[in-house]
């Protein structure tokens, strides 16, 4: 009986091995047949754009031009019958084919080094299983190419010789090419071809976006969809970029497409914000089901401004608040009684405090390092718990305030729901009216420089029940702009001579930075453990590792991450050289003491604070008894705008007006005479910017101060020679130089 | 090449522990043992190496997971891998392997096990077990006893039958706690050799620092034959055998194919001086042949053939090596396969191993004199050589035998980076014209860079290198020598205008002479830094500058002359007064590229003089 059942065994493992190599076999037969279908159809595809040679002499000295560029998506649905456990029942299958063509001229070796070689999954499968029942999920890559020689002969290759497999499973293989005869001058034309047929479950596919530019100029670009008719669709053109064409095929199929000729480069520009400035069209489909706007056999062409509002305030009037945390929490602080009577200001304070205390988080693990510094808070979940706290709890009136950041797209050209931000604005008294979660080191009532003059929705919220509504104002408010008075930065730098190396100078440096100036050093700065102490500091509440120490079960855990944190702080050093270094262009020779004198995150105490003392190399030169010293290069460095640079047609968008002043006292040494300080009185100004720089000798200190100011966070293209002639007077000042003569 | 994969494993694998240790003072390795056991495999009538390497990791200040990561490839297995967290069996971590990418590598068989360790809890500690086989010795070969965490303790065990002649050879142990000793086990008819290591310091990575095999204490590996039942197997007893095993694997990839004829006399067509059909071959595989590197099993000692790379236009060393020797040939030429190890490797031929070399170039054996073409080093001149090849030794086919030589060693002058210019004062500015030239390692560097940018932006970027990218260094009427002839020197000439380079105070002028200040702030943190220096390549900078003075001022100060003059080094920046003008003279030659750490303290010193040189002025005050 055993020798029966092993002989059976053996002969099914046989047969099933068998089958399953003569399954693979056959996939790959199906592959290679494809391969040459698809092959055929892409090389005969008669669109003449992709037989050109030529290109415009103005593009000579390119590295490379894309001739022809072509991306097109066709899908399928159909029904069909599978098993499904023991039952029958049918399924819907889906199949996307997406390729992209590009035909690109190749002039230098770094464009030889970019399109020579090609990396791909050739092959994933996903296919689910369970028991009897099959859900195919499947993903193949086919791709080709062929290379045009200067002197017109075409050489082509066959893929799967030339390929290396990465990965060689049966469910997933992995390639990669590098294309064979490619030389600098030969025209590179290939395609991918991806194929996927998924059962049962569509999801929407995109948005997908397209850039009118690219790093190279591209002469000829077409985008076409080729969608079945029960897909919809959903589009948008932005920045000038136009309207795709609409149609509808001989099989009742919806057609998309734009064609654009001769597209210049793009260029990295100083202050823009591309989203706003760059046109290009954005698609997404899917099947009925998916999360699109179109319906059925629809093209919804967008901006979807008003509908997903809609679906931000259908889901803002289903949220709850589940924890009373903060309630509690501000009991604690103020004593219940008195809770009451707290000016709104109080409350708001607190609990914004609170939530950036919750969020920031403790430390539960051993991820201590200040990159936590630089994560983003969950706005959408903030404005609305926040919203409702400060109307439903303690009656104090505020909207929901629904923004788009000045680096995306407009109010007005919404697509999609990840377009908003969210935040509050109180209305019910008080001072601090904006409360913004977009990231841990705005204060209390300081509106985001991202949103600053922008247009937003306000959702208000009808009543403080538990059931609510909410009302939204008909027309948008535009968001205020902070004064460049309101975002400052004060360096006060004492310079002294070092007493056996006069060319070694000392400089203790005080910065103070407020509004919006001050977040990008609070987060390079400050470690993780300083904000989270920082935050419960405000709220009265105990440290995370103090909390910790004290839970008898926790305290080994919070030992150990005390000593990660210890580990933390050593590097902070690190993190002020490394400032030093990126604001005068070399490291310190010794950096002698650092530390954040405020944190800022107080309200009441709004302005960052850090000092150190260090000592610098290369500011001082000998000459002969007497020495100059490069007092322009203690405002930092400041690179003059290069010639292309002057000319511009984008406008400007800052990151905020601002006010920057440089104070220096610099000790004349003993026996030496100051030559050179009227020479450092300049001043430039005009309506939206200013440069000011006055000295003057008091005994033995040389008082320097520097103001540079941008009036506005946005100018139009127009007033861009205004900013240079204030930008140019900065960087000539960083050459401004002080004779200390030996007194005779 | 195979080899350039042996000790490219080596350094991933250091590369991969050091990127998982950063550092980090936290984990130790407390414990390892690793067992090596010779054995003869009669199916496949071959030696293979079992590996049983069995790690324990300490955590000393608080909890964390690390990356563990273990190399195989075509060569090597992973049998079998074991974790333990706290003394428990981790069911629940599952290994998994993946194809590695290594970077400048377009492909290799180098395959990654890998999982995230945890280190439950400061003082807890975690193992990992390996068993792994290599199926042929000559891949085995060698045992490092540093890795990227501190090691307390490691013990080191080989256990080699008396019928397998393996040598082992110590290197880098002095200053190291390292202890030896030999058994010999009469039932295995074996000896065991036991190495017990302790307290070995993490493995630091630095930037221009020399490979692991001239810093790390490790073992070399070198088996050598084995007696086997079915007779004497030789794996690398001396170097005719690896030679031999070279040669066995590229004697029947002769060069000879009509497609490499013919485009080698397409390619010299109209060219009669030997020499320059030869300059013209290797400077055609640097524009139209470019690297890829393969290294793949066996085809990583296999060259591709020399109609297949010059099909495809891409090759690794030893295609393009073989496509360079086929076209040579194809003229009339003797040129021959070469197989090298780069400077990076500290072993030579006397240690017959694949871990000696790891690249392949071109000789050419012409009117007796020997010339060696690297075709990757794209830039570089005929008859000139990379400082990774110089002085390196070198085997050149010979039929079934070999030639055993060296790549010469070039002096520093070979790499030749000049500077001339003729100035004049105009109020605060400074004006001239301005010639430079490279040549050698110097005029590589530039083209690498040029070629690196695209072509619309390298003119920007040339004039931007040249000026410093200081706003205020104007540069124009800028023309080079051909940017396509590797051949001659580059060169360029300008004029410049250097706005505000003079001070003005009074009646003096305060002239900064030397606007590039080469080294002058290069200096080595002696406190941090762990390893030896070693330059890219010998250096050769030479600046000349005439100062025209106005004719109203007379020099009255001037910074006194620097010279260091010493065995690894020179520096000398001297001016001299001459009638109407300054003549300024700088000279800065790196002879002996590998600085010593010991010698820092002295190099920070005669940084300190240049700088001095640099932070002074020349004072012109009115008649």
């Amino acid at each position: 009986m055993t020798k029966i059942l092993l002989k059976t065994i053996c002969l099914l493992l046989i047969t099933l091995n068998a089958s399953a190599q003569s399954k693979s076999e056959k996939n790959d037969k199906d592959y290679k047949e494809r391969a040459i279908e698809i092959q055929q159809e892409i090389w005969n595809n008669a669109d003449k754009a992709f037989d050109v040679k030529e290109i415009p002499e103005k593009y000579s000295s390119e590295g490379a031009v894309i001739i022809a560029k072509s991306f097109e998506v066709a899908n399928s649905s159909q029904k069909k019958f599978k098993m499904i456990h023991l039952w029958g029942g049918s399924v819907n299958q889906y199949r996307y084919f997406t390729t992209l063509r590009l035909r690109v001229l190749i002039k230098d070796k770094t464009a030889l080094d970019d399109f020579s070689t090609l990396n791909y999954s050739k092959i994933v499968d996903n296919t689910a299983r369970i028991r009897f029942y099959k859900l195919v999920n499947t993903y193949k890559t086919f791709i080709g190419a062929r290379i045009i020689k200067p002197d017109g002969k075409v050489s082509s290759f066959n893929p799967e010789e030339e390929e290396v497999i990465l990965k060689n499973e049966d469910k997933n293989k992995e390639g990669k090419i590098a294309i064979p005869d490619l030389q600098v001058g030969d025209i590179l034309d290939y395609y991918i071809r991806i194929e996927e047929v998924i059962e049962d479950q569509s999801k929407v596919r995109g948005p997908n976006l397209f850039f009118l530019g690219d790093e190279y100029p591209i002469l000829y670009y077409n985008v076409k969809y080729n969608l079945d008719k029960k897909c919809g669709a959903d589009v948008i053109n932005l920045n000038g970029a136009k309207p795709m064409i609409q149609s509808v095929n001989e099989e009742g199929d919806i057609v998309l497409q734009f064609t654009e000729r001769d597209l210049q480069k793009l260029k990295n520009t100083l202050w823009t914000s591309q989203a706003r400035q760059v046109p290009y069209h954005v698609v997404r489909y899917g099947f009925p089901g998916t999360d699109i706007i179109a319906k059925k056999g629809e093209v919804k062409t967008g901006p979807f401004t008003e509908t997903y509002k809609d679906l931000l305030k259908a889901a803002y009037r289903d949220s709850r608040i589940v924890d009373h945390m903060p309630e509690k929490a501000l009991e604690e602080y103020f004593g219940r009684s008195k809770v009451k009577n707290l000016p709104p200001d109080s409350i708001v304070n607190f609990l914004f405090n609170y939530y950036h205390w919750y969020e920031f988080g403790s430390f539960n693990t051993m991820n201590v390092s200040n990159d936590r510094n630089y994560n983003g808070m969950r706005y959408f979940y903030m404005a609305v718990t926040f919203s409702e706290l400060l109307k439903r709890i303690y009656n104090i009136e505020n909207d929901i305030v629904i923004v788009c950041n000045r680096y995306s797209g407009r109010l007005n050209e919404v697509f999609g729901i990840g377009d908003f931000e969210t935040f509050v604005r109180v209305t019910g008294g008080g001072k601090l009216t904006w409360l913004c979660f977009n990231d841990f080191f705005q204060n209390a009532g300081q509106l985001a420089s991202v949103y600053q003059g922008e247009d937003a929705f306000t959702l208000t919220r009808e009543g403080r029940g538990r059931k609510h509504d909410y009302t939204d104002a008909e027309t948008p408010i535009k968001l205020p702009v902070m004064k460049s008075s309101e975002n400052v930065l004060v360096e006060k730098l004492k310079v002294s001579f070092g007493k056996d190396n006069f060319q070694l100078i000392n400089i203790d440096r005080t910065c103070t930075q407020t509004g919006a100036m001050k977040t990008s050093d609070q987060k390079r700065l400050m470690l993780s453990e300083d904000v989270e102490g920082g935050f419960a500091y405000l709220l009265n509440k105990q440290k995370a590792t103090d909390m910790l120490a004290k839970n008898r079960a926790n305290k080994q855990q919070a030992l150990e991450i005390q000593a990660a944190l210890d580990k933390e702080r050593v590097k902070q050093k690190d993190y002020f050289k490394s400032e030093i270094n990126d604001q005068f262009g070399q490291e310190p020779k010794e950096l002698l003491s650092y530390k954040v004198v405020n944190n800022a995150l107080s309200v009441a105490n709004p302005v960052f604070e850090y000092n150190e003392t260090f000592t610098m190399e290369n500011f001082v030169k000998k000459a002969g008894n007497n020495y100059i010293f490069d007092v322009g290069k203690l405002m930092g460095v400041y690179k003059k705008a290069e010639e292309k640079e002057r000319t511009r047609t984008l406008d400007i968008y800052m990151s905020c007006g601002r006010e920057l002043t440089y104070n220096f006292a610099i000790t004349v040494p003993e026996g030496y005479n100051l030559k050179g300080v009227e020479e450092l009185n300049k001043k430039v100004e005009n309506e939206i910017a200013t440069f000011n720089a006055t000295a003057k000798q008091s005994e033995n200190i040389l008082n320097v101060t520097v103001t540079r100011t941008y009036k506005n966070n946005f100018e139009p293209a127009a007033n861009w020679p205004k900013l240079l002639t204030v930008m140019d007077a900065a960087a000539d000042f960083t050459g401004m130089k002080v004779l200390l003569e030996k007194s005779k | 090449m195979r080899k350039i994969f042996a000790t490219l494993v080596l350094s991933v694998l250091l590369y991969a522990n050091l990127l998982a240790a950063d550092n980090d003072s936290n984990v130790i390795i407390l414990n390892s043992k690793e067992f090596y056991r010779f054995e003869f495999d009669k199916k496949d009538n071959q030696v293979k190496v079992k590996q049983e390497l069995t790690t324990t990791y300490r955590c000393l200040e608080y909890r964390t997971a690390i990356p563990v990561v273990e190399f195989y490839d075509d060569k090597t297995s992973i049998d079998e891998v074991k974790v333990l967290v706290d003394g428990n069996k981790a069911k629940y971590i599952v290994p998994k392997y993946d194809y590695y990418s290594i970077d400048n590598i377009f492909y290799s068989d180098a395959h990654i096990c890998y999982f995230n360790l945890p280190i439950e809890r400061k003082g807890s500690s975690s193992e990992v077990y390996f068993e792994k086989t290599i199926s042929d010795p000559r891949y085995f070969t060698s045992i490092y006893f540093s890795d990227g965490y501190k090691v307390s303790l490691k013990v080191v065990s080989i256990n080699i039958p008396r019928s397998v002649k393996v040598e082992l050879k110590e290197l880098n142990f002095e200053g190291r706690d390292i202890k030896k000793s030999s058994v010999y086990d009469s039932k295995l008819d074996a000896d065991i050799i036991t190495y017990t290591i302790r307290d070995i310091a993490a493995r630091e990575r630095e930037s221009h620092s020399p490979g692991p095999t001239y810093t790390e204490p490790h073992v070399m590996v070198l088996c050598k034959y084995a007696e086997s039942p079915v007779g004497k197997i030789t794996y690398f007893n001396t170097l005719d055998d690896q030679y031999a095993w070279y040669h066995s694997i590229t004697k029947d990839l002769e060069a000879n194919n009509d497609q490499v004829n013919t485009k080698a006399k397409e390619i010299t067509a109209g060219i009669s001086n030997d020499l320059d059909k030869i300059k013209k071959i290797f400077y055609w595989m640097h524009d139209n042949i470019r690297y890829i590197a393969f290294e793949d099993g066996i085809a990583a000692f296999k060259p591709e053939k020399p109609e297949e790379v010059l099909r495809k236009k891409y090759g690794d060393c030893k295609g393009m090596a073989h496509l360079t020797k086929g076209m040579l040939k194809a003229l009339g030429f003797d040129a021959r396969l070469c197989w090298i190890g780069t400077n990076h490797i500290a072993y030579d031929y006397s240690t017959p191993s694949i871990a000696v070399d790891n690249h392949m170039i071109c000789a050419l054996i012409y009117q007796d004199k020997t010339y060696f073409l690297d075709a990757t080093e794209n830039y570089i001149g005929f008859n000139e050589y990379a400082e990774r090849i110089q002085g390196r030794q070198v085997l050149i086919e010979d039929g079934a035998k070999y030639i055993h030589t060296k790549v010469p060693v070039t002096v520093y002058e070979q790499n030749l980076n000049t500077e001339k210019a003729t100035l004049s004062i105009k109020g605060t500015d400074v004006e001239g014209a301005i010639s430079r030239e490279w040549r050698g390692e110097e005029k590589e560097n530039i083209f690498s860079q040029l070629n690196a940018i695209k072509k619309e932006k390298s003119n920007d970027a040339f004039i931007k290198y040249l000026s410093d990218d200081d706003k205020n260094y104007a540069i124009t009427e800028f023309t080079t020598s051909s940017l396509q002839d590797y051949d001659k020197p580059l060169t360029v000439k300008y004029k410049m205008k250097h706005s505000n380079a003079v001070s003005s105070f009074g009646n003096d002028l305060y002239v900064d002479i030397d606007f590039r200040k080469d080294l002058g702030n290069f200096t080595f943190d002696i406190k941090e830094r762990i390893l030896d220096y070693w330059f890219s390549f010998k250096t050769n900078t030479r600046q000349e500058v005439q100062l025209s003075i106005p004719a109203d001022y007379a020099v009255t100060a001037m910074p006194p002359d620097v010279i260091v003059k010493n065995d690894d080094y020179e520096f000398s920046a001297t001016i001299v007064k001459q009638p109407g003008k300054l003549l300024y003279t700088k000279s800065i030659v790196i002879k002996n590229p590998r600085l010593v750490k010991s010698k820092f303290e002295q190099w920070n010193r005669d940084i300190e003089k240049l700088k001095a040189f640099y932070n002074e002025q020349i004072v012109l005050s009115k008649k």
